[in-house]
């Protein structure tokens, strides 16, 4: 069970703050979209780090 | 004493420099450090989550910046002086405890953090007040972490 349930109608317990959520999620999109490092490098970049902190998401 | 981003940029901050090579990356960077601060959760809760996430990253430059929200709610310079005795010092209560209690493993190890934790926290904030503080230390911890790796001066 999560720690924080989600809202109602909702699966995500981040829609509990949709400003802040979209926000991150316009500044995700940025990282992955700008800059002339490829996707493949800042793919690998993610991944090591998930491993690192063991986020098996 | 130099501020965050929602005041006046600090001197000497090589995150800042770094991102000014990016405005598309600078500008949603700052988005999204307003939504933070946007009045969700107490700012004085967050300054207090800020101050000590970058104190244990060792990011100087963090810990010594001040965000003028929380100012304006009321930290001072001592309440900031008596962050490293938060367990046992009076100046912070319940609440505080418990959000600096989970701040504090979400830099050291994430997955030390309990359930018992989590549930002391949502005994003294909504759940709304806790997504917002939990997106706001992720913030603070991301960005002390790009500070202390960009900055210049490690040799080994």
């Amino acid at each position: 069970m999560a720690r924080i349930s989600p809202p109602e109608g909702s699966f995500v317990f981040l829609d509990h703050q949709p400003e802040q959520y979209a926000a991150f999620n316009r500044l995700y999109g940025a990282l992955w979209s700008t800059g002339s490092v490829d996707e493949a490098t800042k793919e690998a970049g993610r991944l090591r780090n998930a491993a690192l902190v063991d986020c098996g998401l | 004493m130099p501020t965050l981003p929602t005041g006046t940029e600090a001197a000497n901050d090589p995150l800042a420099d770094a991102l000014g090579l990016l405005p598309a990356i600078r500008d949603r960077w700052h988005d999204f450090e307003a939504a933070v601060w946007s009045g969700a959760v107490d700012p004085v809760l967050l300054e207090l989550c800020r101050v000590r996430v970058a104190t244990l990253l060792r990011d100087d430059v963090g810990s010594a910046l001040r965000t003028p929200a929380a100012v304006a709610a009321g930290v001072t310079d001592d309440l900031l002086d008596e962050l490293p005795s938060w367990p046992v010092s009076p100046w912070f209560g319940a609440r505080e405890r418990a959000a600096l209690a989970i701040a504090e493993l979400f830099v050291i190890d994430a997955h030390a953090v309990t359930d018992a934790m989590c549930a002391e926290l949502l005994s003294n904030v909504t759940e709304a007040e806790a997504t917002a503080l939990t997106m706001a230390v992720a913030l603070f911890d991301a960005t002390s972490r790009a500070r202390v790796t960009l900055a210049a001066g490690v040799t080994s």
